[in-house]
């Protein structure tokens, strides 16, 4: 048996390995996502941080001079959260010939003409089944599930993956790529078993050289163990997963003294939250991270820990195949 | 000879064919894993657990000596140990310590009893028939809730020789080594890694690791993150994960993660052999994987039920809840009342997320080998299609 393992993903993703690195809102920026690219995997560039098309464009051009391997652009449709508006970013992401969209937060209903007019791929990440079946509908060729124990947000009554994979797997026809929960090699072939082509995995690579993160930061996660996370923000109707520490336990004072929504996201990417994690102040650092925080035990260029991965799920593999003399 | 990797470690240890274990349910109101499906899961090459959760030593007696009667195969028993508990104490003596403890609840129970419709209505036949004619209240005056109980009901598997003990709930620890002096394993589930550790070093033979998929008394941490991590923390011990297993997929993907079985509910509460009130398997049949809640509602513990009126009421009114056995004692009121009605809007339908899976009753035999059937198929899928 051979280590590569071949999929409607990597089909479609023009990919070596069936792994997608999740999307982290401000580290997935040029080096981090050509480095991913470089070792095998399939990532997207963030395009919250950036105020103008022209910035965008030029992070673009700067991954393309990085690898010549295919990437993505993702759009994050929540409210609020980005300066510009959507179609923008899907513009310029399609001007500069960038092959793979992904979206998530909303419907990508309003962008998905202009989307498949250009034949960009359209991948979808959602939190359920009915999400899940409306982004095929749409036009999505790939959609990514993630469960309630991933980093981010994971909806209000969030399904966990052991559920959430297979039932999204029986519900559509197009491939599904599965994340949240998956730790190692061990939850790389226990989402294959469950019916995804593909899976996505994000609080793993915080902890690698490449990513744009403090040291300290990178410590807290070995340190962290699996009842450290919590979730958090549930006045913004949308909890989101982070790991416990003094900045979270504020927030919950704040929530609980009925403080508005501006007056927390200040303190999280303004200000206090945003100089801490600049100095690696881990304690007041918004650290978005999934339960799988426990099985990080290293920091790992992204190619050791992709290769680690890989290698480990042809002995996985091999072990399951195995009959037993 | 060649083995399936279907046939682990978990098949040696207890002698059994498939590494499946039926999950020991049961309440306040009886066994749900009763002798009929303990023993079909048996026959069909699985591990069936009697839920003999707070019962009576008598009626764990009869239940033993039932199950004997149907299967020759090894099963388990399962009762629970909350550390909480006192020494002694019956429901009646709890009762008392409510008016001290429970005000602000016992107003609760008071005003939801006429809210949701309970406090009126003879019962229907069947419960009149079930019940004979004495009320939940009633028949829990009685039951105890203390270290005594659990005592006793450790006598009971001792004498019986029983093969297996799982404790559902609680630290088996002081009791594994008379258990293992009279033969019988011992199973502990447990919901976080910490708690794993604790229960591996007191000698247990097998871990259940629950994650929060699962119905029922639940975990925080998901399925997926918290079996290679508890595999990892108490090897050489072996463990068997729980929550969210519905087929063959979830049973090979548990292999992958490094577990030796599954233990699996709410794909055995909807059989035919169970013991669960046919009302109640409906609202499993017609719901999905968006409707479960997780509650204190019910035992005073985080439990994963179907949403319902009663804990939408609850959680609506802002009120705390008891710790146990108190909470389940203070909502007997509105329990009297739902069980006489058959209100399957009240009366917990303990559920896993994996209910969005399952549509129709099966018989215990056809779950197993729909699972294993189904097991065999992904095995063969994952070794060689998707390879290059």
């Amino acid at each position: 048996m051979t280590g590569k393992i071949k999929t409607r993903v990597t089909e479609i993703l023009g990919v070596e390995h069936p792994i997608v690195m999740g999307t982290m809102g401000y580290q997935s920026f040029a080096e981090f996502v050509a480095a991913a690219a470089n070792a095998g995997i399939f990532t997207c560039l963030a395009s919250v941080p950036f105020r103008t098309t022209k910035e965008l464009k030029e992070e673009i051009r700067k991954t393309k001079s990085l690898t010549d391997k295919p990437f993505g652009l993702n759009i994050n449709l929540f409210p609020m959260l980005s300066p510009l508006d959507p179609v923008e970013y899907t513009d310029a992401a399609i001007e500069e010939g960038v092959p793979v969209i992904e979206t998530s937060g909303r419907s990508p209903e309003h962008l998905v003409e202009r989307i498949k007019s250009a034949n960009v791929r359209l991948m979808h990440k959602c939190i359920g089944v009915r999400h899940a079946v409306t982004a095929e509908r749409l036009g999505a060729d790939l959609v990514e599930v993630v469960g309630y124990e991933a980093a981010g947000h994971p909806g209000r009554n969030p399904v966990g993956s052991f559920v959430l994979f297979p039932l999204v797997a029986d519900a559509v026809k197009i491939p599904v790529i599965a994340g949240g929960g998956i730790g190692d090699a061990r939850g790389i072939v226990a989402a294959l078993a469950l019916g995804a082509e593909g899976v996505c995995i994000g609080s793993v690579f915080m902890a690698t050289q490449e990513c744009p993160v403090h040291q300290n930061i990178k410590q807290r996660l070995i340190e962290a163990r699996e009842t450290d996370t919590t979730l958090t923000f549930h006045s913004k109707g949308d909890p989101m997963r982070a790991l416990r520490n003094a900045l979270t336990e504020h927030i919950e004072e704040m929530e609980q003294n009925g403080a508005s929504m501006e007056d927390i996201l200040e303190i999280i990417g303004g200000g206090k939250g945003k100089h801490a994690a600049e100095i690696g102040e881990a304690d007041w650092t918004i650290m978005s991270i999934g339960q799988v925080v426990a099985q990080i035990h290293d920091v790992p260029t992204v190619k050791e820990l992709v290769d680690r991965l890989m290698n480990e799920v042809t002995v996985i593999r091999e072990r399951l195949n195995s009959t037993i003399g | 000879m060649a083995r399936s990797p279907l046939q682990t470690k978990l098949c040696d240890m207890f002698d059994i064919q498939y590494p499946i274990i039926l999950a020991g349910m049961g309440g306040i109101s009886g066994p749900i894993s009763g002798p009929e499906l303990v023993a079909a899961v048996s026959n069909a090459g699985g591990l069936g657990v009697l839920g003999c959760v707070f019962m009576a030593p008598q009626e764990m007696d009869e239940m033993i000596r039932k199950t004997k009667s149907l299967t020759d195969m090894p099963f388990g028993v399962d009762t629970v140990l909350p550390a909480e508990v006192p020494e002694k104490g019956t429901t009646a003596e709890f009762k008392a310590d409510l008016s001290s403890l429970g005000q602000e609840q016992d107003e609760l129970v008071k005003r939801l009893v006429v809210e949701l419709g309970v406090d009126k209505s003879e019962p229907a036949d069947s419960v009149k028939e079930a019940t004979a004619g004495h009320s939940m209240s009633e028949q829990a005056d009685d039951k105890a809730w203390s270290a005594d109980l659990f005592n006793q009901q450790i006598e009971v598997i001792l004498e019986h020789r029983v093969p297996v003990y799982a404790a559902g709930l609680g630290d088996p620890g002081p009791w594994v080594d008379k258990l293992h002096q009279h033969g019988t394993k011992v199973i502990s589930v447990v919901g976080h890694v910490r708690a794993a550790r604790k229960v591996a070093q007191a000698g247990v033979d097998l871990i259940v690791a629950q994650g929060h998929e699962a119905g029922g008394h639940n975990s925080r941490i998901a399925t997926m993150p918290l079996i290679p991590q508890v595999v990892d923390a108490v090897s050489p011990t072996p463990v068997v994960a729980a929550g969210g297993i519905g087929d063959g997929r979830g049973l090979v993907a548990a292999l992958a993660l490094g577990a030796v079985g599954v233990w699996c509910g709410t794909i055995f509460i909807t059989t035919k052999e169970s013991l669960f009130e046919h009302y109640l398997k409906q609202n499993i049949f017609r719901g999905t994987e968006d409707d479960t809640v997780v509650t204190k509602v019910y035992s005073g513990k985080r439990m994963r039920v179907m949403k319902n009126a009663l804990v939408d009421a609850w959680e609506k009114s802002g009120v705390p809840t008891l710790p146990m056995p108190l909470q389940s004692i203070s909502i007997l009121p509105i329990m009297d009342g739902a069980f006489r009605n058959e209100r399957a809007d009240i009366i917990p339908t303990p559920a896993g997320q994996i209910l969005g899976m399952i549509k129709e009753p099966k018989t215990a035999k056809q779950v197993i080998e729909d699972m294993v059937d189904g097991a065999e198929k992904v095995l063969a899928e994952l070794s060689t299609s998707k390879a290059a």
